[in-house]
């Protein structure tokens, strides 16, 4: 992993919902292999960011740069073949299928066969399937979920949360982009969360990470971008942020 | 070769017909609005409404009015039992599943109407003779003239009803944010009640007034329904203004093209229309497109 | 249910079904009863690729009759007033009808499902409308007749029997695909775009991609089964692919289960025999459809077999 490359660029993201400006001009970039967190108050419009960047909806102007090759107009599944998976604010998971097959869904990226193999039942696909059926294995016991034939939906939160990870891992991505991870989690939920991050961090996945719990930012996080009400109002490393008089006035409604 | 007074002729019996689409393209507005689903009953409603009248003046002898007033009540009562039956009572709150269910129901009031009612054409008498009125150059019926005359009183009333009555603008709150109209103290269960009544009883009407032009049989309710729905998506779906003026459009399209390509092919015209705007314009011509929710 | 997955792999399950079949194909010496064996199995296979769309896309269509149609006509035009060969009039009428389903399937599937439901019904119509007044070349109300039946080199597959020798292979092969299908890497992504279309596609499913082409297959389906119904009967009139049978496929499906495709099989079984047997349903067809498809959707919306399967073992463990 080399120092100071960035692997995503976002460059004066601007999306309008009716009247209301969401985002207004946002640039920042995600540097390779760090853990950079996108934090704001509720509105700042840090899920339209990820949104946008995974082609959920197109933006009014900006450019979105993934290594280099432009997101712009890519619909979502694209996206996540480059390599970007993400997970979503409150858990969405597939309920009504088990905890390996959502965890196999993640792999669709990454694999080929497609409805004439599956009708034939071809060899080069049943080889694949062997493939996907390990690698899924594989990152839920790295995450330490125990139970993969239940019923996702029959598992606790901090269970659904784990199997939406996994199933972001699922499709190795490069960037992975997880939208408050640590909502709903106790405290030593949170710290295993933390440590799970950091590991994942230190395989060389860049992380993009949206909390608002502000111990779990400030404790993993290299970098850090500040929104407010659509706009970016602070970006640096964890300490300089913490000090900044925006982004105080921002928190503390002053 | 067509002169302009058979233009004339194809845009006053496009009219006619569209009226009645207009008042079917309500109807499905109506219940979407209230409930977002489609209610694949709304064309048998207007079955009904000519069927019942039928019984109530042909069979039962009661006068016109009575009569008129009766079947609207009934078909709105049957409506009304739709709503608090099945659809109320349903296991799943699936928006599909729900759909399916008014698809059931429709099959099954067309099995039972055929039961009843047998599978010949029924007619009605016009409401008032039926000498043909010359109105410039063209010939109308008098019942074109009641069918417009009463469309547009159903028009005004509604507007009135959705612009200044407490019901109407709580209606119009439901579907604008079914969630919001509900923190707001908006009984969304009386509305979803009132939306069903409201559109099974203008179905019921159209097919009331339509009925002495073209006659009506029990498996009448499928085709008027899908062209309800053409009118609806033409105009833009779940708007009142796009569902008159889709239904005005179609009745008008669908005469022309009966009488300047082929009149074998009329019925498929609505569906042609259909499938053209969907591809090209989903929104429909007057319809705002809607921001995706997620 | 984890150990019955893994011992009844496709393949196993279908061996047993298709010496079931035989059997019930041996067992029965009235040519009328074969009869009805083999409507079930042209049901059948217009029944399991509309459950792939809507149990497993989560897509209605309420025009396969229109499918059913397009390759019973193909084949009986192409072959009787041109003198195509059967066997590729087939396969070009499987063609055609998947062309058809792709145009209609790429803008519709962008829209809300109840549109698709809409534009199948219209789609249907007027194909029907088109059936009943292009006489010249289908022969209009009264219908076409003089379709020969199929044969594979010496063996002609023109009685009853000989046709269940035909219709029931092409059954277990569909049922085969199917169940491949569903248990594949396309599958999963079908399961996963029906639960929640936005996550799946941010998963890296191409949803779009997928419910267009899991229309055509089921499309390609009825199709098939078309053709060999043509061939099978030798003469097609408009009124078995009226707007009905569109609804009869649907209902059989609901009443099968959505996304269970044995429970298709059994669907399709009850709702073709009982007919043929219950008075009930013969006087008023209609209403006792629209009457199960209603209560099936209200009280069973997973559909009425498997409803009724957890209904039984829940009381079975009560009673533990």
């Amino acid at each position: 992993m080399k120092e100071g490359k960035v692997i995503l660029e976002c460059c004066g993201l601007r999306k309008r919902f009716g009247g209301l400006m969401v985002l207004n001009n946002i640039s920042f970039q995600v540097p390779t292999g760090k853990i950079t967190a996108l934090i704001g108050p509720n509105g700042a419009g840090k899920t339209t960011v990820l949104n946008a960047i995974t082609g959920v909806f197109p933006l009014d102007e900006g450019n979105i740069l993934f290594k280099g090759h432009s997101l712009n107009g890519l619909k979502s599944f694209k996206v996540v073949e480059c390599g970007i998976a993400r997970t979503f604010q409150n858990v969405r998971i597939f309920p009504d299928m088990t905890v390996l097959d959502n965890v196999m869904v993640g792999c669709h990226a990454k694999t080929r066969s497609g409805f004439i193999d599956a009708l034939l039942h071809l060899p080069a696909m049943r080889r694949e399937e062997t493939a996907i059926r390990q690698c899924s294995i594989e990152v839920i016991e790295r995450l330490g979920i125990s139970e993969k034939d239940t019923l996702a939906g029959s598992l606790s939160l901090v269970g659904q949360k784990k199997v939406e990870i996994a199933r972001a891992l699922a499709s190795r991505p490069e960037l992975l982009m997880l939208d408050e991870p640590a909502s709903g989690l106790s405290g030593d939920e949170t710290r295993q969360l933390a440590e799970a991050l950091i590991e994942i961090g230190q395989e060389g996945i860049t992380i993009l990470l949206i909390e608002h719990d502000m111990n779990l930012v400030m404790g993993i996080s290299d970098h850090v971008v500040v929104l407010n009400y659509g706009e970016k109002i602070a970006d640096g490393p964890p300490e300089s942020v913490q000090k900044n008089d925006r982004v105080l006035a921002a928190y503390l409604g002053c | 070769m067509t002169t302009p007074a058979q233009l004339w002729q194809f845009l006053l019996s496009g009219l006619t017909t569209g009226s009645i689409y207009a008042l079917i393209a309500i109807g499905f507005s109506v219940i979407h609005n209230a409930t977002g689903i489609v209610n694949f009953a709304q064309g048998e409603f207007v079955m009904l409404g000519a069927m019942t009248m039928i019984t109530f003046s042909r069979d039962l002898g009661l006068p016109m009015p009575a009569a008129f007033a009766a079947s609207v009540l009934a078909v709105a009562a049957i409506g009304i039992g739709l709503e608090r039956g099945p659809l109320r009572n349903a296991r799943s709150r699936v928006v599909l599943i729900l759909v399916m269910i008014t698809v059931g129901a429709s099959i099954f009031i067309r099995g039972v109407s055929m039961i009843i009612w047998g599978k010949m054409p029924l007619s009605l008498p016009p409401f008032s003779g039926d000498t043909p009125i010359s109105f410039l150059s063209a010939a109308v019926m008098p019942q074109s003239l009641w069918i417009f005359g009463i469309t547009l009183c159903a028009v005004i009333i509604l507007h009135y009803f959705f612009k200044h009555t407490m019901l109407g603008k709580a209606m119009r709150a439901v579907a604008a944010n079914r969630r919001a109209a509900r923190l707001s103290g908006i009984s969304v269960d009386r509305i979803v009640f009132f939306s069903f009544a409201l559109s099974s009883a203008l179905g019921g009407m159209a097919g009331i007034i339509i009925t002495p032009i073209t006659t009506m049989s029990y498996d009448a309710g499928v085709m008027l329904g899908l062209k309800g729905f053409s009118a609806a998506v033409l105009g833009g779906y779940g708007s009142m203004a796009g569902a008159i003026i889709g239904g005005l459009t179609l009745g008008v399209l669908e005469t022309a093209g009966a009488g300047l390509l082929s009149s074998h092919y009329k019925d498929a015209i609505a569906f042609l229309v259909l499938l053209f705007v969907l591809f090209f314009r989903p929104a429909g011509f007057f319809g705002m497109t809607k921001v995706q929710r997620l | 249910m984890n150990h019955i997955k893994s011992i009844h792999s496709p393949a196993c399950q279908i061996g047993l079904f298709a010496i079931l079949v035989q059997g019930c194909a041996l067992l029965v010496r009235n040519s009328y009863y074969l009869f009805v064996l083999n409507i079930v199995g042209i049901n059948i296979i217009v029944v399991i690729g509309l459950n792939l769309l809507m149990g497993y896309a989560g897509q209605i269509s309420l025009g396969h009759a229109a499918f059913y149609a397009i390759g019973a006509y193909l084949s009986a035009i192409l072959t009787v007033t041109y003198g195509f060969p059967a066997w590729p009039t087939l396969f070009l009428a499987l063609i055609i009808t998947a062309g058809v389903a792709y145009v209609i399937g790429i803008p519709i599937m962008r829209l809300e499902g109840h549109y698709l439901v809409m534009a199948t019904l219209g789609f249907g119509i007027i194909l029907y409308i088109v059936l009943i007044q292009w006489d010249d070349v289908t022969g209009g109300p009264s219908g076409f007749a003089g379709i020969e039946p199929l044969h594979i080199g010496s063996l002609t597959f023109d009685s009853d029997r000989r046709f269940c020798y035909l219709i029931w292979p092409c059954v277990l092969l569909t049922l085969w695909g199917s169940l491949n299908l569903v248990r594949s890497r396309v599958g999963r992504g079908l399961m996963a775009l029906r639960s929640d279309e936005l996550v799946a596609s941010c998963t890296g499913v191409n949803t779009e991609g997928y419910k267009v082409k899991v229309f055509v297959l089921s499309a390609v389906l009825a199709s098939l089964a078309g053709s060999l119904y043509a061939h099978y009967i030798g003469f097609v009139s408009p009124g078995t692919f009226s707007f009905f049978y569109s609804i009869q496929v649907v209902t059989m499906v609901i009443v099968g289960g959505l996304g269970s495709l044995w429970g298709s099989v059994l669907g399709a079984a009850l709702l073709t025999v009982l007919p043929e047997f219950l008075g009930i349903f013969q006087t008023y067809n209609v209403l006792m459809y629209g009457l199960v498809l209603m209560v099936v959707l209200v009280f069973f919306p997973e559909g009425l077999l498997p409803g009724l399967w957890f209904a039984l073992q829940k009381t079975h463990r009560k009673h533990r």
